[in-house]
């Protein structure tokens, strides 16, 4: 990493709040396996578009309004709903380790319900459509470390690690 | 009728209650429903590799073998060609890998297997149905050729020799299972390759050895002794000669009876003692049965059935009681291979088709006592048939062998070996390799063309595994993964990608895109991914 | 003529017991290589399947 183009690019984001920092990265992967070394290490932040709904039901019976959230992922377009909108702090990062958002936000929020609909009918077996309504929007990143390893062959091959929950996964398997 | 004195009785008897006690002494040694329908994957080398090929060998060896060569003369050796390297091919193609993917995909029946690798609706059920169909074809057949020497051997009528016979098939097989078949079938593959290995060496001496046979051959029929039959009636049909030598070369490996033993072995690191043990065992008895059906053409030359060539010679070369218990020996092949079919039967009907569409919850004791059920049922059918309307035995067993090895060998075999195998390909070449075959023999398309049953089913057959893989969705990553693992593939330091790496995928897959296009990692110093 | 045949019709069905008798013994010393090999890796991989059962199951979103 360069120490002179951080400065330069430095932006603030709004980011969730990462569970891992580098040290408790380092000791987890080595917890679960001895026959690599790390290389490298840098933070890579995801963008998500949080969207959040009021859904409001008209049954025979019950009346319900109740809120939601989803998750737009802004590089790829895919959508999910999201359980709580979590624990966020706001950061200043270095522009060049942030994803670029590539999704159109007003399609984001216009397409939003669909996934909310899909998540009602599997869930509540509810048939007839709800009301949903917009709130409010706000572009979040999710925090990744990017590892680089080295096998005991010397092969190098690079880890994705979740920053939030410790997940992680090899990129080029 | 050649004997029926008190002899034979006695040996028989001796005999059969000395394999009804191994099946009693296994059935309170047998407890859990792995135990029953696989032998706990317990058998070792040794058994592994004799049962894989008594089980492979039926009475078909004792009468149609040397019949063949009695009537052909060294034409008919193609087929122990073929069955002389099939060890090789069936062990060590299919073996370790089998082993170890059947054991990663927790799969105790054959058909099961498929299924898993091959998942899909239909899968279960097309498999099921060829498999119990043609293996079914295979116990009729032994049922039928057991009552016949049975008959002939002890003089009474066939319908009570036929019930003989199958009740002690049934038996043994439904009280011990896997085990008590795999015991029962080294003890018989010993007796047997004795048996046979005592007339060659008699009937050795009497002919004046090799060249004494060949030279005496010579003189009565040239073509006795030439490549292509007796009176050259296959010259230059080399599909009939590459179906004879495939058919037990590379059949073996679609016979869900036989392929049902790799799962079994206790580990995948003894398939290499089995293709030793197979293939030396082979040699010793493959080509013997069809050299005593020449010497037959010497020492015999006017006997009414061939078929009862080994039977005759028995009965000529050596005293009563020796020759009675060639008669057991003859009996122990028909019945190795009945009783390992029966009991394939049992795990199909309890596991494929009990289990899977009738009641999923079944526990261990009712899925064992579900199997033993099925195996005394067709026992009774078979005898039904046999006593009702009895088909023809040799052609009953060749058509059965050249349909499971067409239907089956391409998905066995690319289970195993390719990753890019699928469903489609699958059920496409199960189809196209049933279908043909019986199309092919219904039609006798086999003379009109001078091309093999078994030949012209595996060429479809493996057309269609390929054409249909290529066309079907391919197999998921988790199945790759599998494969690669039963090919010892899998690399292990690379073992951080974990069993979060589903949760993660979809980021995985973003991030990677990014990556590609950005200039992140080179800003960082580090290496591309 | 080889024990009375013709030299290529024994060849052709006679020779084969042998010849399949070499190939099951070089094939058996094949397997044996291969089996070390895949010996070392079933250890590794059970080492390594051991080490992803000792390891807790990190819960998300563990705060500062």
């Amino acid at each position: 990493m360069t120490e002179e183009k951080k400065e330069i690019n430095k932006v603030e984001i709004k980011c969730i709040r990462n569970g891992f920092k580098m040290e408790d990265a380092f000791q987890r992967l080595y917890k679960r396996s001895k026959h690599f070394t790390i290389e490298n290490m840098d933070l890579l932040f995801y963008p998500y578009l949080l969207i959040e709904y009021e859904v409001k039901f008209r049954g025979k019976l019950e009346k319900l309004s109740e809120t939601v959230l989803v998750l737009c992922d802004m590089w790829r377009g895919q959508f999910s709903m999201a359980k709580t909108a979590g624990d966020f702090t706001k950061i200043q990062v270095d522009e060049s380790s942030l994803i670029p958002v590539k999704y159109d936000k007003e399609r984001a929020i216009k397409e939003g319900p669909r996934t909310v609909y899909g998540e009602i009918q599997a869930k509540k077996k509810v048939l007839n459509i709800p009301d949903i309504e917009y709130l409010y929007d706000e572009l979040i990143y999710k925090p990744f470390y990017i590892v680089e390893c080295k096998n005991d062959e010397q092969e190098v091959f690079h880890i994705l690690f979740d920053a939030v929950n410790g997940d992680f996964s090899l990129l080029n398997a | 009728m050649i004997g029926g004195g008190v002899t034979e009785y006695v040996v028989l008897l001796i005999y059969l209650f000395g394999m009804i006690g191994i099946g009693v002494y296994w059935a309170k040694h047998t407890s859990t429903s792995e135990d029953y329908l696989l032998g706990g994957r317990k058998i070792g080398s040794v058994l592994t590799a004799l049962t894989l090929q008594t089980t492979s060998m039926s009475g078909y060896m004792f009468m149609g073998g040397p019949a063949q060569s009695y009537k052909e003369g060294y034409f008919t050796l193609w087929y122990a060609v073929g069955d002389g390297g099939g060890a090789i091919f069936n062990v060590g193609i299919l073996g370790k890998r089998m082993r170890r993917l059947s054991y990663f995909l927790g799969c105790l029946s054959p058909i099961e297997y498929i299924e898993k690798r091959y998942p899909g609706k239909a899968t279960r059920i097309i498999a099921a149905i060829i498999a119990i169909c043609f293996v079914y074809g295979y116990v009729l057949a032994q049922f039928l050729s057991a009552g016949k020497t049975m008959c002939a051997l002890l003089g009474v009528p066939l319908p009570i020799a036929i019930i003989i016979g199958a009740g002690v098939i049934v038996f043994y097989t439904f009280a011990g299972g896997y085990l008590a078949v795999a015991w029962t079938d080294f003890i018989q593959g010993i007796v047997m390759v004795c048996s046979m290995v005592t007339i060659f060496i008699l009937a050795w001496n009497q002919v004046g050895g090799l060249t004494g046979l060949n030279e005496g051959l010579r003189a009565l029929d040239p073509t006795y002794v030439g490549m292509w039959g007796k009176d050259d009636m296959y010259l230059g049909q080399w599909g009939v000669v590459a179906g004879a030598v495939g058919v037990y070369l590379i059949g073996y490996m679609g016979l869900p009876h036989v392929v049902i033993r790799h799962m079994a072995m206790e580990k995948p690191s003894l398939a290499k003692q089995t293709v030793v043990i197979a293939t030396v065992w082979n040699q010793l008895f493959i080509f013997v049965p069809y050299i005593i059906g020449l010497m037959g053409i010497l020492m015999l030359p006017n006997i009414d059935d061939p078929e009862m060539v080994v039977l005759t010679m028995a009965y000529e070369l050596l005293p009563g009681v020796l020759a009675a218990i060639v008669l057991v020996a003859i009996m122990s092949a028909i019945m190795s291979t009945a009783d390992a079919q029966l009991m394939l039967m049992g795990t199909m009907l309890g596991r494929d088709i009990y289990q899977r569409y009738i009641n999923k919850d079944a526990t261990d004791k009712q899925l064992m006592n579900v199997s033993r059920i099925c195996i005394l049922a067709v026992g009774v059918i078979s005898v039904i048939i046999a006593l009702v309307q009895p088909p023809g035995v040799f052609q009953l067993v060749v058509f059965s062998f050249a349909t499971l090895g067409s239907s089956f060998l391409p998905s066995y075999v690319g289970a195993v070996w390719t990753k890019w195998g699928n469903t489609t390909g699958c059920y496409a070449s199960m189809v196209s390799g049933c279908i043909i075959s019986i199309v092919w023999e219904a039609a006798g398309l086999a003379s009109v063309t001078g091309m093999h049953t078994f030949f012209v089913g595996i060429i479809v057959s493996i057309a269609a595994y390929c054409i249909g893989s290529a066309i079907g969705k391919p197999p998921t990553e988790e199945m790759k993964d599998l494969i690669d693992r039963a090919g010892c593939k899998i690399k292990i330091p690379t073992g951080l990608a974990t069993a979060n790496y589903k949760d993660i995928a979809p980021e995985t897959n973003g991030v990677l895109t990014f990556l590609k296009d950005s200039t992140y990692m080179e800003e960082r110093g580090f290496q591309p991914v | 003529m080889i024990f009375g045949l013709e030299p290529h019709v024994f060849f052709a069905f006679l020779s084969w017991p042998i010849i399949y008798i070499i190939i099951a013994i070089i094939m058996y010393f094949v397997m044996a290589k291969h089996d070390k090999k895949e010996e070392a890796w079933e250890k590794a991989y059970d080492e390594w399947q051991a080490s992803l059962k000792g390891e807790a199951p990190a819960e998300g979103g563990e705060d500062e």
